[in-house]
């Protein structure tokens, strides 16, 4: 679509109109989507654009889209906002003015169980106890949140930040004043511009009803937010690149140790968070993380083992073929057929599933029935008969403690690929997105991931025989793993993933496309 | 990016496809993406914060195991410069930086400069802060905490170490299976390196030449050819820059070309566009490199492991035929020696090919049959000479003067301050070019190339030949200027052997002719040199640091080997100069003496007790120097009766000079004299304002004589009646010769003047220096060799085909007209017999003869 729109804007305007295909616009549940000078259009198609261009042109108003149409009906209704849609600050309010104290707060996150939502899956409690104790050099401590979401396939704190913004900003002035910080942002992807304005008002309201500036609620405590649209691309949502942006330099990650807890931004200890993380703080705090810690999903074949650790809910974006895409708020652990089935009713035109990414393209693609010599056997072997050889996808727990065990990744963007999909394209693809979103630091994620896109590249092209790939992949997977094992960050370490795990459980897949020849 | 966990990589699972080869997993434990860092935290799992390492950390150590072997380093490590050298504070304690693996590394297994390090790697130098981007230095290392032990592939060059951190480099023989996973990392980031940044086929023989560092490491790890297909496109080339060709096509984004123009030099000229595999090296905001900031000091080449940034053929190919013609026009029988010939010297090896390169022309072989004299005593030099084979006599010629040492004049000189001039003596001299030798006037000293080098003084500090040189058989020397001496000295390998010879065949010389000692006997002055020669300390002083301060306590007497010091003094809390001391020079004989005033009470009839320092003494630049400790000269007075006779008087007058330098101190007056630095001119331009009618026929003489440009500006300091115009003043002790990257600017044969030839590049470095703003910048048209070999304007071609010269900047400063007649024009023009050539010494002298008759 992106080559017919260039040449017909090159035809009618010249130099004038710019047609460019980019990584991610963050509205998956709506694709293929475009924005055009900044306004959104979703489930476009040429003849939309084509309009939308010319009414811009001639200075005609033409309807673009919102991401309102998908967070309003959101609105006060999910388990995130105890407020019901306007935010009053209480849980902050009782903080300041009845005594509340960090180790109160922190021991109602531990016990809630609270894991972080960015991906990674490390527990709240910890990480606000470990800025709690760090030293500043100068005094001063930072919270960010991180809203720069740009996972393909990932798109549930765009509607929370929209549909319950005060939630992300009542847990960040919480957090800020349990670590010791009095200064926060939340960094926002540029792409979303109505987040932005909305978190800017949200930050003005919060002010003026006295829960945010200087003597928060009459107190002695102080809290200064601010919003941080960023100025780049996938890379400025690694944490450690994030900061480099914050502080003006060019968006790379940084060689860790040391982490951020302690040597964050301007080098001081720095709490950064996802959205959702800090979203869910208000609820957990309400009844000291009573009712977090109650929830999720424990009865599954799967889940039994882990039990009272699976707690909590959480917000999935799910995408794809499936018959109504969009962000979920459901119990941690339901199984990924039930989320298909209850939540967006079933796969769409009833086509069976081919394959899910579960982590967006990080995690790679996952067949619909996993052989279990790819999943962590010790794991398994209390759950499973010893007679089963393949695990339905659709049994899968989303839960992220379960997946540790069994081994897969499990992230907050999930993709699901009907049997129509051309698995190996949809690899490239997403071998394509990591190749072009590499900040170029490091040579094993710079070159890397090129390499291996351009094999992938020449597999789709029908450019490799079948005695081709037996040499082919061997070399890919060495190239996946030192990748994975000498990249600075989570970008290289997780580029070779769609073709790596195409080639693992596609492999019938990768000799159609030998034969092809 | 919200990535998420990972489960251990399994990637080499049964599949479908059959697997001739089942390879390990390179992880050896499970560690998730995004999971926190090794050694986050310490052993107990507590968050540890990364501070800024301090001196004290220089000497806390740590103990760790790499490959198989205990190690204990200190915590942290002295800052280096990019030749080695250690990096100092103003108070001069050592610049800490915190130690790295490779660093430990190093300690352990590199015994000696040159040796092989045990840990291949391509970004990473020590003297430059680490960014751990070429991932080539990778080593597994292993955490042990409470909660058991986790291990990782991790960048030596940035992982700091830790007590009990275990540590498997690629060269591993403890545990060859980490040392295979090391390798098998290592060597495919080195395959995917070498696919699109290799060499091409034609540029593989220069590549060969400029020890092309990616091709090294690939023929360490055994790396023969790419399992990667090579780039299909390339990423082109930058030639807009006269001097530095870019190939945008081998550049591995190491980032020591930024780090060595913005870190080592301070230009901030590089940076990076774009990003991914489309990531390039970018000069300002990705400007040609011709047309950007850049000032082509050259760091950037100098820097590179690769062939992406070399010297321009046609730029050395300039360099060389400029001297080339120098060498025709004075009948010279020299040739040049090109950095291809240099390399293959034993006393060359470690200098990277393309700073030789860059110096292109700065060696000159000469052929010298016997009786042909090399240099003559009195004449103004800049090189040094290495002696390739053959035999040298050493002598004064008698006709001339010589090179002494000698008390300064006025406050300087009581204050313990010498001063190098050239004086008509009889007797013995001290030769500077000799390391200080002394040598009676018809003494003759031979010299061989196991001397390995001669006249390094004069090619440093720029004073006259000190004596003549003529070759007594078929001599061969290398002829080469100051900034190839300089990396001679920086570079180890070669600093090795000259110390060595410095330390067998010049330090006692050097110790002999100590000013203190004049007074003692021929054998007496041998039996001090030779006590002290093995206990005084070779010290290196970094730019601006303190060698002592005023107030200090005074134990200590030092002798420049090399480089400038700065004597300054605290007055009412002004910080005045006093003097610059070139090398060669003493100070500091206070220091020595101690106790002494007391032992010789009697024979002086007082007791006189030595005080403090009486000023500050700074090093200007690279500053080598040899301390004596006072005790060590004390011991000796003590010892030796007979030399404890004859230092008596010395004692004495120390003790004297000392005692009325510090009553001086609080009684002498603030001059602008002083402080201007007058007292060093050779040739002020000096204007009668009685006379003077302000009709600037000196500027207007001035710049008709120099293509326009004036070279005087007719304001300055006013002594009086008298104007000193803004002009040259020919210092005695030429503080811009200092620093000049391509020695563009010195001061030649016997006459005064500074002469900045036209191959200056233009960078401002002489003007900076000059502390008197007499040297301008100016547009001059750019001149280059074309393919006849003739010089020729270089022109730009305008959008409308005019063409335009392209105007390159210079340093202009006074040659004393030195380029048309020799006659200043400035004073010859002027009708009113207003203005005057005169020393600074003789200006004081007119002045305060003026004042006192008032």
């Amino acid at each position: 679509m992106v080559e017919q729109l260039s040449a017909w804007a090159k035809n009618q305007f010249g130099d004038h109109v710019e047609v460019r295909g980019v990584s991610c616009l963050g509205r998956c549940d709506r694709a293929p989507a475009a924005m055009i000078n900044e306004k959104l259009y979703a489930c476009v198609n040429g003849r939309r654009i084509e309009d939308a261009v010319l009414a811009g042109i001639n200075d005609r108003k033409t309807p673009s889209d919102s991401d309102w149409d998908t967070a309003k009906p959101n609105q006060g209704k999910w388990d995130i906002d105890p407020y019901g849609g306007e935010g009053k600050y209480d849980i902050v309010r009782r903080y300041v003015t009845k005594g509340g104290t960090p180790d109160e707060v922190i021991a109602a996150l531990e016990k809630a169980g609270l894991l972080g939502m960015g991906g990674a899956g490390g527990r709240a409690y910890l990480k606000w106890s470990d800025v709690r104790e760090a030293k500043a050099s100068n005094n001063q401590k930072y919270v960010v949140c991180n809203a720069d979401e740009s996972e393909p396939g990932t798109f549930k704190d765009r509607d929370i930040l929209l549909a319950a913004p005060h939630t992300v900003i009542e847990g960040m002035i919480l957090a800020g004043l349990v670590v010791g910080a009095n200064q926060g942002w939340i960094y926002v992807r540029h792409e979303y511009p109505e987040q932005i304005e909305r978190c800017r008002a949200e930050i003005k309201r919060a002010e003026e009803l006295g829960a945010l500036g200087t003597g928060i609620f009459n107190s002695k405590s102080s809290m200064k937010l601010e919003v941080f649209p960023s100025p780049g691309g996938y890379i400025c949502g690694e944490q450690t690149a994030l900061i480099e942006a914050m502080e003006n330099k060019r968006a790379e990650p940084r060689n860790r140790p040391p982490e951020l807890m302690t040597n964050g931004l301007h080098d001081q200890p720095t709490l950064l968070s996802n959205v959702e993380t800090f979203a869910w703080v208000p609820a957990i705090l309400k009844d000291s993380g009573d009712w977090f810690a109650s929830q999720g999903e424990r009865t599954g074949p799967m889940t039994r083992d882990l039990g009272e650790s699976i707690k909590g809910k959480r917000l999935f974006s799910i995408s794809g073929d499936v018959k109504r895409p969009g962000v979920y708020e459901v119990a941690t652990g339901i199984t990924l057929g039930e989320l298909i089935d209850t939540h967006c009713q079933g796969m769409l035109d009833g086509q069976a599933i081919a394959a899910v990414a579960l982590s967006g393209p990080s995690g790679g693609l996952l067949p619909a029935k996993i052989p279990i010599e790819h999943l962590n056997r010790r794991g398994l072997e209390n759950c499973i008969d010893s007679s089963v050889t393949h695990i339905d996808i659709r049994d899968l727990p989303l839960d992220i403690q379960v997946s540790r065990v069994l081994g897969y990744m499990l992230g907050a963007g999930i993709v699901v690929y009907g049997d129509k999909c051309d698995l190996l394209a949809e690899a490239v693809a997403n071998s394509r997105f990591y190749r072009n979103e590499s900040c170029g630091k490091c040579v094993p994620c710079r070159l890397g991931s090129k390499k291996i896109t351009d094999m992938g590249e020449r597999l789709l092209a029908a450019d490799v025989d079948a005695n081709e790939l037996t040499t082919m992949y061997p070399v890919i997977m060495e190239l996946s793993a030192v990748m994975q094992a000498t990249s600075i960050c989570g970008l290289g370490q997780v580029a070779s993933n769609p073709l790596q795990s195409f080639l693992k459980y596609f492999p019938h897949l990768a000799e159609d496309a030998c034969r092809k020849r | 990016m919200n990535s998420s966990d990972t489960p251990k990589p399994d990637p080499f699972s049964s599949t479908g496809i059959d697997l001739s080869m089942a390879l390990p997993s390179l992880l050896n434990t499970e560690v998730r993406i995004d999971d926190e860092a090794l050694f986050a935290r310490d052993f107990d799992g507590h968050l540890v914060r990364v501070e800024k390492v301090t001196a004290a950390e220089l000497d806390e150590t740590v103990t760790l195991t790499i490959d198989g072997t205990p190690v204990t380093v200190p915590v942290a490590v002295p800052k280096r410069d990019s030749q080695g050298k250690v990096l100092r504070d103003n108070d001069g304690t050592p610049i800490p930086r915190p130690t790295t693996i490779y660093d430990a590394t190093s300690t352990a297994f590199v015994t000696r400069p040159g040796q092989a390090h045990p840990i291949p790697t391509l970004c990473h130098k020590e003297h430059l802060p680490p960014v751990g981007v070429c991932r080539v230095c990778m080593v597994e290392v292993t955490e042990m905490t409470r909660r058991g032990s986790r291990s990782k592939l991790v960048p030596s060059c940035v992982q700091r170490v830790t007590d009990g951190m275990i540590v498997n480099t690629v060269s591993s023989r403890n545990d060859t299976d980490a040392a295979e996973r090391v390798r098998r990392a290592a060597s495919t980031i080195v395959e995917l390196l070498i696919a699109d940044h290799a060499p091409s086929k034609d540029a593989a023989s220069e590549s060969a030449k400029i020890n092309n560092e990616l091709v090294d490491v690939a023929n360490r790890l055994g790396v023969k050819q790419s399992r990667f297909e090579p780039s299909k496109s390339s990423r082109g080339k930058d030639l807009s820059s006269q001097m530095i060709a870019v190939n945008h096509d081998e550049c591995i984004l190491c980032s020591r070309c930024i780090r060595g123009c913005s870190g080592i030099k301070l230009n901030h000229v590089i940076g990076k566009s774009g990003k991914g595999y489309e990531t390039q090296i970018a000069f300002d905001l990705n400007d040609p490199m011709g047309q950007s900031s850049c000032v082509s000091c050259g760091e950037c080449a100098v820097s590179c492991p690769t062939g992406a940034l070399q010297f321009q053929p046609s730029f050395i190919e300039t360099q060389i035929k400029r001297v080339k013609d120098d060498l025709l026009e004075d009948g010279s029988d020299g040739e040049i020696v090109t950095a291809d010939d240099l390399v293959q010297y034993p006393l060359f090896q470690g200098i990277p090919y393309k700073f030789l390169q860059f110096n292109g022309a700065a060696v000159v072989r000469r052929t010298l049959t016997p009786g042909q004299t090399l240099c003559t005593e009195g004449e103004y030099g800049s090189t040094a000479f290495v002696i390739l084979r053959g035999e040298f006599e050493v002598f004064l010629s008698t006709a001339r003067g010589a090179v002494r040492n000698r008390r300064a004049d006025g406050i300087w000189g009581w204050l313990g301050g010498l001063k190098t001039v050239v004086e008509a003596v009889g007797g013995r001299a001290h030769l500077s070019d000799l390391s200080g030798v002394a040598i009676d006037e018809d003494q003759r000293i031979l010299v061989n190339a196991e001397d390995v080098i001669l006249g390094e003084m004069t090619c440093l500090n720029r004073y006259p030949r000190s004596a003549t040189v003529v070759a007594t058989k078929p001599a061969e020397v290398l002829e080469i200027k100051r900034n190839v001496l300089y990396m001679l000295q920086r570079n180890e390998v070669s600093r090795e052997i000259l110390d060595h010879v410095y330390r067998k065949r010049s330090l006692q010389n050097q110790l002999m002719s100590l000013p203190i000692l004049e007074s003692l006997s021929q054998e007496d002055r041998k039996r001090v040199a030779e006590a002290l020669r093995d206990r005084v300390d070779l010290i290196s002083v970094d730019p601006g640091q303190v060698i002592f301060r005023q107030g200090d306590p005074a134990d200590n007497y030092y002798v420049t080997r090399l480089g400038f010091v700065k004597i300054t003094q605290q007055f009412k809390g002004d910080e005045r100069v006093l003097n610059y001391l070139a090398p060669g020079n003493a100070f500091g004989e206070i220091g020595l003496l101690g106790d002494l005033g007391r032992m010789f009470a009697e024979e002086l009839g007082t007791d006189i007790q030595p005080g403090a320092r009486t000023a500050t003494c700074t090093a200007l630049d690279h500053v080598e120097l040899i301390r004596i400790r006072g005790k060590h000269f004390r011991e000796l007075v003590r010892k030796f009766p007979t030399i404890r006779a004859s230092m008596i008087q010395t004692v004495g007058e120390l003790l004297k000079r000392d005692v009325q330098s510090r009553r001086q101190l609080q009684e002498v007056q603030a001059e602008d004299f002083l402080e201007q630095g007058l007292y060093l001119a050779q040739s002020l331009l000096v204007l009668d304002l009685e006379r003077c009618t302000r009709c600037d026929e000196c500027t207007k003489a001035c710049a008709d004589t120099h293509d326009g440009v004036t070279r005087l500006v007719r304001d300055g300091l006013r002594f009086d009646k008298f104007l000193v115009a803004s002009s040259c003043r020919s210092c005695m002790d030429p503080y811009c010769l200092v620093g000049c990257p391509v020695d563009a600017i010195h001061r030649n044969g016997d006459s005064l003047e500074i002469a900045i030839e036209d191959y200056c590049i233009g960078c401002g470095l002489c003007a900076d220096n000059c502390p008197y703003g007499n040297i301008n910048m100016h547009g001059f048209p750019k001149q280059e060799v074309d393919e006849k070999g003739r010089l020729q304007t270089v022109y730009q071609t305008r959008r409308d085909g005019s063409k335009k010269a392209v105007v390159q900047q210079r340093a202009t400063t006074c040659d004393l007209c030195r380029s048309i007649d020799g006659t200043p024009s400035c004073v010859y023009a002027c009708p009113h017999d207003a203005a005057f050539r005169m020393t600074g010494p003789e200006l004081y002298e007119i002045t305060s003869r003026q004042s006192q008759t008032k």
